[in-house]
């Protein structure tokens, strides 16, 4: 109950802030940062009294039914993984409203309400049970984030826009074949149909687990592994389906591009965890067995994402495109791990999703600072900034030395864990990948070095210092990059079961 | 205790920082951030020494779970053995000298605190580098120095030549990390720790579960792991940073690319020793062996007084890579040690110098209202090593030993105690360890590799005192070369001079009298150190029993081995003790004194006496020369080649991505938009439209015929019905 | 009395009725005519209720009294009509309101 009330509390928001007169927008933003809040705490209340000893979801709301006619229900529920996904969502929420206070210019009602929308969908989907309800709030966030893109965005917004909604939707169009696949075969047993079909995940897994059940042929398994997978990685994105990304990061407004790589990203890869590996155990072995292509192709996309990711972004001189591109380099690591199946990497790779989150928020926030004073994101066109804002100097530093996998801060640990368990797998291809660790050094202090060091550009002789409302949404992403660099443990607690189980699942076949 | 004392240790600098950052969001400053840091320092030296007292000689470990998974847990702990508390002491020691050292040197720096800070988070990082216990906590620590360099290299960084040589350190450093990441996840592949010791650490797993099948495995590893040394602690061919970090605030240079940080590549070669084999420990000695003589050919031709103590710092720690390869552990640690005094010495001395210059070229230039606008003349050193900033040419010095004679003290005792001057300073008995214990191993041995790194190291030994004389006499003997700057030097104020002193005393002997103590600081055993095939070991006989190598002054089997009581001594190795009589001893002695006269001799020629002219002999080997003033080319090579082929591969793959991937994904749109839709629309118009429109038309037709039937009067419809309805009836009836 | 000679008088009214519908000029006199076209038509369902059912069943006697009022309401908005085709066309003559003409 708690957990459908956080999720639709800001749907709730929606519909007050539609009701509030047009001109206080003063009013619309406190309303809407209220409606993010309570959510906020809902989350960090789950989180601490969530019971980190078991694997099995918890603060369950359900099974309601919905549309009975094919036995659709609403059924939403939480384990270890997402409650960290949803405390993310939650944290963000605020941030996000928080650094739009400011740098909206029109129509700040509508943007609030779509914002209320999104969050719903992410809140829905991270929580989830039912397949054909994880759809529709997959489906619920590409809604609003078009219209934020395309609204809101920069010069080339329309295109953006259209582009990532298109890619979504082609993404999602295979994944709902795959999904009513599995939904007709859920009812068959060694060729005879009985009883009813279901889209109830849980149930679904453990049918998936049956011998002799449909949905555990390995045939079956690998083609709508297939269907899922391309739907998860266009949102990821994993290489070739990543064009839409710096497109839609460099058009986007700040708050939404930290709501995209911060939230949406992770929507795939917790997809592919939550479906393609809980569910599809075979069809995932087919893919990361190690045996042919076909068994490291996984992996090599993983290291795909991760050195060619690294590579284009050390060729951008848009430093929004650089971050964009870097976000590609980091869901690498997340894949790379996935392909692992052990306890170290998929570990690594739920830590990656959590941490990038959070690093890559702030670092979207914090190029969402200096093109509100500059104008512009120019890598080159700045130059000695450290000597006129120290405090945003430091901060940016400790962003990109988390964001390179510095020790003692949180993007190391995922990375780290990612990589170790990789390698007990493929070596040859996570050998490959490190190179990706000291290119991603590269590009960040390169850029280090471009905007912060040298002498001080004339031209921004007077840009002001970062204020304290920026200040305000960096320093809890900051608290927790160093929390997680320093004490892992923290996190992993929470999923440590979820992930033994899913092991035993992956082990099981 | 001892855990507490260590916990003060760790936190003391961290909270230092740590009040530096928190205050520094609120865009605050403590106000006296010097004494904050320094007091911390002070403490953390306290405790260090206080943990000297506690030490006991079994090694202690305490370990908390940091990060644990379903099946697998990493934990963090302290060890703590005598080489720890060593290192403690030294880190502390140098580092606290360097704090107050600095107080003067950076006194009026626009970002004074902020020195500070980042001294303390350095010292923090350092000293959990060296108390860690396992190689995560290693590896953490060792980023985090990389950083703390990053940041003090790059303190100036409104010079671009300070901003470019922070980057290329941590970038340079990091590939070398990334091999040690490698080796650490083989390692953990294959024992599912990163512990290193006790019972489940790596080093007892892999003496009990390796066997002669896993040397190469185990070789690798040693070796990748030692690629974090070779980028630490620069060695070839990853030393080019090193030279280039002498943009950073000399203090920094002093602590950070001289006593501790570069070090730290020694103490984790040190660390690893139980598990280096003979290939591996052979590949660190030669690494180490050939860095020694090329680090030291190239600071003959620097004129830049930091540069030559940069390169002369390559050498020496490729010196101390040697020792541990060729098996003498505690010499090379030994050596890391007086190094670490001396170095120090050398490089706060010449921070004295500039210091003092520095002054002078302020007073002077007053249109440059930066503090430090004279080090804005610095231009791209690193690649041509041409233009050196004036207050660091030693072409600008000479004749200072009046005007700064604490400094030119203080800098010779260092000076004699590098170059290895007998019996009265430390580096000559450290170096002299390290050479007795190649010879000895060579004897031992009678292994070819071990007789050529001796050369190596002997040649080395000789340059270094030439170098260093070089130095001396350059920078305080003779007629001053530039009056105008001579004129303006003085002394440099107490909170200089002191700590200067303070190390001058740190380079005698009789301060390192822990290492002449055998039973203070014992070698582990190399259980996988396979001897040559005439080793009078046998091959399955136990650990204890293989683990040969060398101390301090001679050769004696590993210390379980002598626990086990003489078993394997058959007196052809030289007995340890503590005046090396050993033949190998006296044989390297012999040597290295007479290499260091002869080096402090020519250097007297040329740069006192001039008898000899370094010119003439510059202009007689010519490419000789080159090869030495352009530091063998590395820097082209890196920058021409690898920086500019990764720039390349950056700019492609961005291309590839833009036109390709991308070009695809608006090819499929146009072809969708412009090509598919467009037939399609053109189908839907011409073709389904049309038949659409057709059936309208003939329906049309068809009504205006039809319509006649209307008339519009209703009595003739109804009659229509009725006539229908009466059809219809007689339809019915005669069915 | 026996049900023929219901039927022979409702066939004799629903003649008449068409009758007058189909020549009378005058809508009125159409009214008129559909009047005993109706009522034929309950005469025709009272017989044969009381005929053809058990006596209790009086459902065909209740469907002549609907029909009955229906016959009123229907010849209101007859009436109704006829008076705005007057008002429009000035007439009350089905032949000369032809616009439906095709």
């Amino acid at each position: 109950m708690l957990l459908s009330l956080m999720i639709f509390i800001p749907l709730l928001g929606m519909v007050v802030v539609l009701l509030l007169p047009r001109e206080s927008e003063e009013l619309v933003k406190r309303v809407t940062l209220i409606f993010t809040l309570i959510p906020l705490a809902l989350a960090v209340y789950l989180f601490i009294s969530y019971d980190r000893s078991t694997a099995g979801t918890q603060f369950f709301h359900g099974p309601v039914p919905w549309i009975d006619a094919f036995n659709i229900q609403y059924h939403v529920g939480i384990d270890g993984l997402s409650v960290t996904l949803l405390l993310l969502t939650a944290l963000l929420g605020p941030i996000c409203v928080i650094a739009s206070w400011r740098n909206i210019e029109k129509g700040i009602k509508a943007y609030m309400a779509l914002f209320l929308l999104l969050e719903t969908g992410m809140l829905g989907f991270f929580a989830a049970l039912d397949l054909f309800l994880f759809y529709v709030f997959f489906e619920l966030t590409l809604l609003p984030m078009y219209f934020l893109i395309g609204v809101w965005g920069g010069p080339r917004r329309e295109y953006a826009a259209i582009k990532f909604f298109l890619y979504t939707l082609f993404g999602s169009v295979l994944m709902l074949v795959a999904m009513i696949a599995v939904y007709l075969n859920s009812n068959i047993v060694n060729g005879v149909a009985e009883g009813a079909r279901t889209f109830d995940i849980p149930t679904l897994i453990t049918l998936a687990a049956t011998q002799g059940h449909a949905l555990a042929d390995p045939d079956f398994q690998v083609w709508v592994f297939v269907g899922f997978f391309i739907g998860f990685a266009v949102k990821v994105p994993i290489f070739p389906f990543h064009t839409w990304l710096p497109d839609a990061h460099v058009e986007a407004p700040t708050a939404i591009s930290v709501i995209l790589a911060g939230i949406l990203l992770k929507m795939g890869t917790y997809g592919l965890v939550r479906v393609n590996m809980a569910m599809f155990p075979q069809g995932l072995a087919h893919f990361t067995d190690g045996i042919g292509f076909w068994g490291n192709s996984l992996a090599l996309l993983g290291f795909i994402n991760i050195v060619y990711g690294s590579f284009c972004a050390l060729a951008q001189t848009d430093f929004k495109k650089l971050v964009a591109y870097s976000s590609i380099g980091h869901m690498g690591f997340v894949i790379l791990g996935l392909a692992a199946r052990n306890s170290e990497g998929i570990t690594g790779a739920i830590l990656q999703m959590f941490n990038h989150g959070v690093i890559s928020a702030m670092l979207f926030l914090l190029v969402g600072v200096l093109y509100d004073r500059a104008h512009h994101r120019e890598i080159n066109g700045f130059g000695g900034l450290g000597t006129r804002m120290p405090i945003y100097t430091g901060i940016t530093t400790l962003a990109f030395m988390a964001s390179l996998g510095l020790p003692g801060l949180s993007g190391f640990v995922g990375e780290a864990l990612s990589l170790l368990g990789a390698y007990d797998r493929f070596k040859f291809l996570t050998i490959l990948s490190t190179i990706g660790i000291v290119v991603g050094a590269a590009y960040f202090l390169w850029t280090l070095q471009r905007v912060f060091l040298g002498t001080l550009n004339p031209k921004y002789e007077a840009l002001p210092e970062i204020n304290g409302r920026e200040i305000l949404t960096l320093v809890p992403l900051g608290i927790l990059t160093i929390v997680l660099g320093v004490w892992p443990n923290f996190a992993i607690d929470m999923f440590r079961e979820s992930v033994t189980n899913l092991i035993d699942v992956l082990h099981a076949i | 205790m001892v855990v507490s004392l260590i916990r003060i240790i760790l936190l003391c600098p961290l909270a230092a920082f740590a009040i530096f950052g928190l205050l520094g969001l609120a865009n605050r400053r403590f106000p006296r951030q010097d004494y904050l840091s320094t007091a911390a320092m002070l403490i953390a030296l306290a405790c260090s020494f206080l943990l000297l007292r506690e030490v006991v000689p079994s090694p202690e470990a305490h370990t908390v779970d940091w990060l644990s998974l379903g099946g697998v847990t990493f934990s963090m702990g302290f060890y703590l053995d005598s080489v720890t508390v060593i290192m403690l002491i030294v880190v502390t020691l140098v580092s606290s000298l360097v704090h107050i050292f600095s107080m003067g040197y950076m006194h009026g720096d626009p970002r004074y605190p902020r020195f500070f800070a980042y001294l303390s988070l350095f010292s923090f990082s350092m000293l959990f580098l060296v108390v860690s216990d396992n190689l995560l906590g290693i590896y953490i620590g060792w980023e985090l120095v990389g950083l703390c360099s990053y940041l003090l290299i790059g303190f100036w960084f409104e010079k671009d030549s300070a901003a470019n040589a922070c980057k290329k350190a941590f970038l340079t450093t990091r590939v070398g990390d990334v091999g040690m990441f490698i080796g650490m996840m083989m390692l953990f592949t294959k024992f599912q720790t990163l512990s290193l010791y006790g019972e489940g650490g790596i080093f007892a797993l892999a003496a009990s579960q390796l066997t002669t099948g896993d040397m190469v495995w185990l070789s690798i590893a040693g070796v990748l792991i030692f690629c974090g040394a070779i980028g630490k602690s620069a060695q070839m061919p990853l030393h080019t940073w090193l030279p280039d970090a002498m943009e950073g605030p000399t203090p920094v240079s002093a602590l950070i690319h001289a006593a501790t940080m570069v070090a730290a590549g020694v103490y984790l070669t040190a660390r690893m020793f139980p598990i280096l084999t003979e290939t591996s420990s052979l590949v660190i000695a030669y690494v180490g062996g050939i860095t020694a003589l090329v680090a030291a050919t190239i600071a003959i031709v620097r004129f830049d007084i930091k540069r030559v103590l940069a390169y002369s710092t390559i050498s020496q720690l490729g010196y101390m890579m040697l020792a541990i390869g060729a098996g003498s552990y505690v010499a090379g640690l030994f050596h890391l040690t007086t190094h670490a005094f001396f170095k120090a010495l050398l490089f706060l001395g010449s921070g004295s110098v500039i210091h003092a210059f520095h002054a002078m070229h302020h007073a002077h230039d007053d249109e440059h209202d930066h503090e430090h606008a004279d080090d804005h003349e610095h231009s791209d050193e690193h690649i041509l090593g041409a233009e050196i900033p004036p207050d660091q040419d030693m072409r600008n010095m000479g004749g200072l030993r009046h005007k700064m004679p604490i400094t030119f003290i203080t800098m010779l005792i260092a000076t004699l105690s590098i170059s290895g001057v007998p019996f009265i300073f430390s580096g000559f008995w450290s170096k002299d360890a390290i050479l007795g214990g190649v010879l000895g191993r060579a004897m031992e041995w009678n292994s070819a590799h071990h007789y050529i790194l001796f050369g190596m190291a002997l040649c080395a030994a000789g340059i270094t005192a030439f170098y260093m004389f070089r130095l001396i006499f350059m920078t305080f003997f003779g007629e001053p070369r530039n009056q105008e700057m001579h004129d303006m030097a003085h002394e440099s104020p107490k909170s200089m001079t002191v700590p200067l002193l303070i190390l001058a005393a740190l380079s005698l002997p009789v301060v390192n009298i822990l290492w002449f103590n055998d039973t203070y600081v014992k070698p582990p055993p190399q259980p996988h150190l396979h001897a040559p095939q005439h080793a009078y070991v046998s091959p399955d006989s136990n650990i204890g029993g293989k683990g040969y190598t060398v101390s301090l002054f001679g050769v004696s089997e590993a210390a379980a081995a002598e626990e086990e009581g003489g078993h394997g001594t058959d007196g052809t190795h030289t007995d340890d003790g503590h005046h090396g009589h050993g033949p190998a001893h006296a044989i390297a002695m012999v040597l290295s004194i007479f290499v260091a006269g002869l080096g402090i001799f020519l250097s007297w020629l040329f740069y006192h006496r001039r008898t000899l002219s370094a010119e003439s002999v510059a202009t007689t080997c010519r490419p000789l020369y080159n090869l030495f003033w352009h530091k063998y080319y590395f820097d082209e090579f890196y920058d021409g080649v690898l920086v500019a082929l990764t720039v390349w591969k950056a700019r492609l793959f961005a291309k590839f991505d833009g036109s390709v991937v991308d070009g695809i994904v608006n090819g499929v749109g146009f072809v969708t938009r412009d090509l598919l839709a467009a037939f399609t629309g053109a189908f839907d118009n011409r073709v389904v439209d049309g038949i659409v429109n057709r059936v309208a038309q003939v329906t049309w037709a068809v009504g205006g015929r039809i319509r006649r039937i209307q008339t519009g009067a209703i009595q003739t419809y109804l009659f229509v019905v009725l006539a229908g309805i009466v059809l219809l009836i007689l339809i019915f009836r005669a069915l | 009395m026996t049900l023929q000679h219901y039927l022979v008088i409702s066939a004799i009214l629903f003649t008449l009725g068409i009758f007058a519908v189909l020549t009378r000029p005058n809508a009125i006199s159409i009214l008129m005519g559909i009047e005993l076209i109706l009522n034929s038509c309950n005469l025709n369902f009272a017989a044969f209720s009381r005929f053809m059912t058990p006596p209790e069943d009086i459902s065909g006697q209740i469907i002549a009294i609907f029909g009955i009022v229906l016959a009123a309401a229907e010849a209101a908005v007859f009436l109704a009509i006829i008076l705005a085709i007057y008002r429009e066309f000035g007439s009350i003559r089905p032949d000369e309101v032809d616009t439906l003409k095709g």
